[in-house]
């Protein structure tokens, strides 16, 4: 799965890091029909998780109400420097992961 | 009653039918945020729900949610809900924060399917509910049902 994460490290005094990832999905919402007349079956990445140094910081379940080729912006709290691991999980069981180092001026 | 006027109740009463059954498809707000909240009490204030008044495609739709940050600091968002009214699955997203995370400053793009109201409910650390509500007009719908 294709991905792009943007990272804008945060700085004294929130230490507030802006996190925006974009994800190259279909997210078949399961009512759809193909030209045959055969039903898509239904394929979402249904959860997210940003793990910061392994410690998990932000958790997000997505739906089919969440556009194809989701984009997901937040923000996270990073008081040191450290390791940003983004994993998720489609209903195929197909996983997908973007990481960034991330380095604070103390 | 001459056919003219005839034809003209018949009109009336097709398009009185129509519109009761749109309304229909939109799920009442009580319905909705029950599975959510249950009972508790939902102030408004605090969260703050960007979308456009008009949407051209329903497909995309650019949203962004933002909760204020409390004058208390010991007080976190520990849930924050995105609901529809209209979508045949009503809970677009949910988002969960660790105690750490600042107060959120969420954008992402959802698929609505038609006019509608989308709510977004935040839970607080210490077990309130606060939320906003924005009205879309959506023109061309994402098409979420079998039509």
């Amino acid at each position: 799965m294709q991905s792009r994460l943007q990272v804008f490290p945060g700085f004294a005094p929130g230490y507030i890091t802006r996190v925006r990832l974009l994800i190259q999905h279909p997210m078949e919402t399961g009512f759809r029909f193909d030209v045959d007349g055969t039903a898509v079956p239904k394929n979402v990445i249904h959860t997210l998780i940003a793990r910061l140094d392994g410690v998990p910081v932000f958790k997000a379940t997505l739906g089919s109400g969440i556009s194809a080729d989701p984009f997901l912006e937040f923000q996270l709290h990073t008081p040191r420097s450290g390791e940003l691991l983004l994993e998720w999980v489609d209903d195929n069981g197909e996983k997908g992961q973007a990481q960034a180092q991330l380095s604070i001026a103390p | 009653m001459n056919l003219r006027r005839r034809w003209l109740w018949a009109l009336a009463c097709l398009g009185w039918v129509s519109t009761t059954r749109v309304a229909a498809q939109h799920v009442p707000e009580r319905e909705l945020l029950q599975p959510y909240v249950g009972t508790a009490r939902i102030q408004r204030d605090r969260v703050k729900l960007e979308l456009p008044r008009l949407a051209d495609n329903g497909f995309t739709v650019p949203l962004k949610v933002s909760v204020s940050s409390t004058a208390r600091s010991s007080l976190a968002v520990r849930r924050l809900l995105l609901l529809s009214n209209r979508n045949p699955r009503p809970l677009i997203a949910a988002f969960e924060f660790d105690e750490t995370a600042p107060p959120p400053v969420i954008s992402t793009r959802v698929r609505l399917g038609g006019s509608q109201t989308v709510w977004a409910l935040a839970e607080m650390s210490d077990g309130s509910w606060w939320m906003d509500t924005a009205d879309v007009e959506v023109t061309e719908s994402a098409c979420l049902d079998q039509t």
